[in-house]
């Protein structure tokens, strides 16, 4: 990697997580960021907090800047400074777009109109089941989703992508080295193995530090034409994800949920507010006006059902119940329910979630 | 001046006739010595023989007396030899009041007024008296009931050291304890537990239905308070009910452990041990340094409920892997090795999350996914295989319990069960198995054949849900045990279907 003495001090100041606001205070004083480079050290040179100073201190050679880029190509992760043709113009319009990004993977992303999904990292199986088809439709329509690579929502969101063999962007809250959760290696490995991209602001092997998160949000909002909330509490990651989206100027949607769980009131909260309401990938590329991306959808084969087991998918139309429930509301014994309940679930008509309670999944997986 | 008067000893569970041998010289120090290998309690008899003598308006021999006990090179424990070392005594002195004293087995502990109390193992020690030919056995009242089954002994229940020897000098006899049929026993056996009482949870009671009949052990997942512990308490009243070797085996341990208490009869109900999750290893297999039964021991031919499963010590869990395949517990010490029989279903309780609340319609969980994977990978992959059976409660409502009508009783199911199971007795005669549980790799593709249809369904499972080739293969022993019931001759669809919602747990919660 060959890089401008430009670009190895911007390297130099994001090593040590100067802050894209902090460095737009300095180059007021400054013309530029190699006089920082050259300023640093000296008694009337830039300030920075003393960790940050030391960090500096160690890299403030032109062989560790060297050794810095030979580790960044032996993990096979690439620099995108802001300057660069490549460069999304969508962050560039926020507020302080980062100066250096690093990523892995394709950054053709970038180029693909994006929508953001974001929510808890305990989802109910209902939001984890919207996250997972709202993007693997999204992903056919070839739209890539971009999330945070959390638990819960997040992980739903790439997985659907990744079975769907779409595009997907997850921005990290810590180096690419150290992603967390640390469960999500594997996600990440497809992820940027395959047709995805994977981002962090984050030097190679940062932290996962809590005030990055909330600081990685704005990337994902940044990055996206619109920032769907599905899941989460009022105060969540989820809403603050929402908020930079409105700051950024960017839409903002959200999808209803079952009054009285605590997954709905963030939701519900923006709903109130003014966000638009979607039910469907369809509502959404509608509203962004991507139209011309959905694809026809394909009609789903009919799975031919006795009349038993009509009957019970009928009482699931209404809501989820318990075997127990179904015996009596259909009126059948419990042993011809746990029957056609098994072999419903193996055709896939009906799942099961914790509590032993039936539903109808929103949409069948092949 | 010499007496001899039969006791016994115990070895595990198994009795060991021991000859009380009584020599009193005169000359010599006056001295009362007990040899043969006795332990502290044995030790401690002659102070309490003692009192007991002289309490009971008896004299203690004057001169150096020597108590024997024969087998001399075999560790007694226990204080069950009171009252033949006192007897002996007594008629090492006053022979000529005493008739023949080797025909009856003497057994009890003394108190200080030469009261008898009850003793552990009577049981097994009346079983050894009669395989020996011992003619009669003397032994506390409260120890009478549970030998009253033994043929081929007089059983005379005693409460004073006294009383038992009047009885053997001829002055006023002991009244025999009448001897009892096992079947009497059984048809006044009523179920503690029974299954009407259990409102709601169909699935589980299915469940429980099919671990029954095929002996297979189960696991039930549910939110605290869902009726997991009710439901397993119903089981023994679902299996069949104990043949009278089962009740003997059983009643054996419990009496040689000390678990039976006073005045119990023949055990006619399965055991149910539902031993608290911090149990120690030895209380679980059996141990100690009398090498005593564990838990798994007295759950022998009955049922082992291991409620809030993840709380138990892992090793714990991990050494009851043993007893539940083989049947018995060999429990070996420098000296001895004893084996305890262990033949018992294994029954689990467990919250779906550390919190509880995972499914719960009333309330959040609000445990994170680490904490949840944490709780649950407190079990073990082998331990899982072991279990056929994993049912999720259901979520019950209030509305439920209140207004659901009467629920079909044990009795009903139990004739089911009992259906299912002679048919499987038909199906393995000679072959070793005697229920679909035992069936091994061999053993389900000979006898778990299915229709195609069945072949089918079973097949389209394995991609939906990803099933490993043992599960595979437990789905098949379970789809078995509900063709049983069901009497169908060959594994039918609807026996997969059903089988599969006994597997979900392993397919949502482990893999």
């Amino acid at each position: 990697m060959l890089l401008t003495a430009e670009k190895k001090c911007f390297l130099w100041l994001s090593n040590a997580e100067v802050s894209p606001g902090h460095l737009q205070k300095l180059l007021e004083n400054y013309r530029s960021v190699e006089e920082i480079w050259e300023q640093f050290d000296k008694t009337s040179g830039p300030a920075f907090t003393p960790a940050t100073h030391q960090i500096l201190k160690a890299t403030h050679t032109h062989s560790a800047i060297d050794e810095l880029i030979e580790k960044l190509e032996h993990k096979n992760v690439n620099l995108l400074f802001q300057n660069d043709a490549d460069y999304p113009a969508l962050l560039n319009n926020i507020q302080d777009p980062p100066y250096l990004l690093y990523y892995a993977g394709r950054l053709s992303c970038l180029q693909l109109p994006s929508v953001a999904l974001v929510g808890t990292r305990t989802p109910s199986h209902y939001g984890a089941e919207m996250a997972s088809v709202i993007a693997r439709d999204l992903a056919n329509a070839g739209i890539c989703v971009i999330s945070g690579l959390a638990r819960g929502i997040d992980a739903a969101a790439h997985q659907a992508v990744l079975e769907a063999g779409g595009h997907t962007i997850g921005i990290l809250g810590s180096g690419i080295n150290v992603p967390y959760p640390p469960e999500h290696r594997n996600m990440l490995r497809k992820i940027a193995g395959g047709i995805g991209l994977i981002l962090s602001e984050y030097p190679l092997n940062a932290a996962p530090v809590s005030y990055h998160f909330p600081h990685r949000n704005r990337l994902i909002s940044g990055l996206s034409m619109g920032t769907v909330f599905i899941e989460g509490k009022i105060q969540s990651g989820g809403m603050h994800t929402v908020h930079s989206a409105l700051m950024q100027g960017r839409e903002v949607f959200a999808i209803p949920g079952k009054v009285g769980t605590t997954g709905s009131e963030g939701p519900h909260a923006i709903l109130r507010e003014g966000a638009r309401i979607i039910t469907s990938a369809q509502d959404l590329l509608d509203d962004l006006g991507l139209a011309e991306h959905a694809k026809k959808e394909k009609k789903s084969k009919r799975v031919k059902l006795t009349s038993t087991q009509q009957k019970i998918v009928s009482q699931l139309r209404i809501q989820e119940l318990t075997p127990q429930e179904i015996a009596e509301t259909a009126q059948l014994p419990m042993e011809d329910v746990i029957t056609e309940l098994g072999t419903l679930e193996i055709m896939g008509v009906v799942a099961r979630e914790a509590g032993n309670r039936f539903h109808l999944p929103l949409a069948a997986k092949e | 001046m010499l007496a001899r008067t039969y006791a016994c000893a115990l070895n595990g569970v198994s009795g060991i006739p021991v000859e009380v041998e009584t020599f009193v010289s005169p000359q010599g120090m006056v001295a009362f010595d007990i040899v043969g290998l006795p332990s502290a309690a044995v030790k401690e008899s002659r102070d309490r023989v003692r009192a007991a003598i002289s309490v009971s308006g008896y004299q203690f021999p004057f001169g150096h007396v020597t108590v024997n006990l024969a087998p001399a090179d075999i560790r007694k424990e226990g204080t069950s030899f009171d009252l033949a070392i006192a007897v002996s005594l007594i008629a090492a002195k006053q022979k000529e009041l005493f008739g023949s004293l080797t025909d009856t087995m003497l057994l009890g502990e003394l108190s200080l007024q030469g009261k008898l109390m009850p003793v552990r193992g009577a049981l097994s020690m009346a079983i050894t008296a009669a395989e020996h030919g011992i003619k009669s056995i003397i032994l506390p009242k409260q120890n009478a009931m549970e030998c009253e089954c033994i043929d081929n002994i007089h059983i005379y229940p005693a409460e004073t050291l006294s009383q038992v020897c009047d009885h053997l000098t001829g002055k006023e006899a002991l009244h025999e304890h009448p001897h009892a049929a096992f079947e009497q026993l059984q048809a006044s056996t009523a179920a503690s537990n029974d299954l009407k009482h259990v409102k709601g949870q169909g699935i589980a009671r299915k469940a429980l239905e099919v671990a029954a009949a095929g002996g297979h052990n189960m696991m039930m997942v549910g939110i605290p308070g869902s009726g997991k512990t009710m439901l397993a308490r119903c089981l023994p009243g679902i299996l069949p009910p104990l043949t009278y070797e089962e009740a003997l085996e059983t009643t054996l341990i419990h009496s040689a452990s000390g678990e039976l208490g006073a005045n119990q009869r023949l055990m006619t109900e399965r055991p149910f041990r539902s031993p608290h999750h911090n149990v120690s290893m030895p209380a679980m297999i059996g141990g100690g340094n009398r090498a005593k039964p564990g838990e798994v021991s007295l759950a022998h031919n009955g049922v082992l409920f291991l409620d809030e499963l993840p709380e138990f010590q892992r090793q714990t869990l991990e050494a009851l892997r043993q007893p539940l395949e083989d049947g018995f517990v060999n429990i070996t010490r420098v000296n001895e090795q004893h084996r305890y029989q262990s033949h018992c279903m294994l029954v689990a309780g467990m919250n779906p999350c550390p919190c509880g609340n995972l499914g719960s319609r009333l309330k959040q969980c609000t445990c994170s996914p680490n904490e949840i994977k944490r709780y649950l990978g407190r079990i073990s992959g082998p331990l899982l295989d072991r279990i056929d059976i994993q049912v999720e409660m259901d979520a019950v409502s209030i509305d439920e319990i209140e207004n659901s009508q009467e629920q079909e009783d044990s009795q009903t199911v139990r004739e089911r069960v009992l259906a299912a199971r002679k048919l499987q007795q038909k199906r393995y005669a000679s072959l070793g198995y005697y229920c679909n549980a035992q069936l091994d790799q061999v053993g389900i593709e000979r006898f778990c054949q299915m229709t195609p249809d069945a072949r089918q369904l079973l097949h389209q499972a394995v991609e939906r849900f990803h099933i490993s080739m043992r599960t595979y293969g437990r789905i098949r022993k379970v789809a078995r045990t509900i063709a049983d019931l069901a009497g169908h001759q060959l594994i039918e669809a609807a026996d997969i279907a059903q089988a599969i919602q006994f597997r979900n747990v392993d397919g949502r919660y482990w893999r």
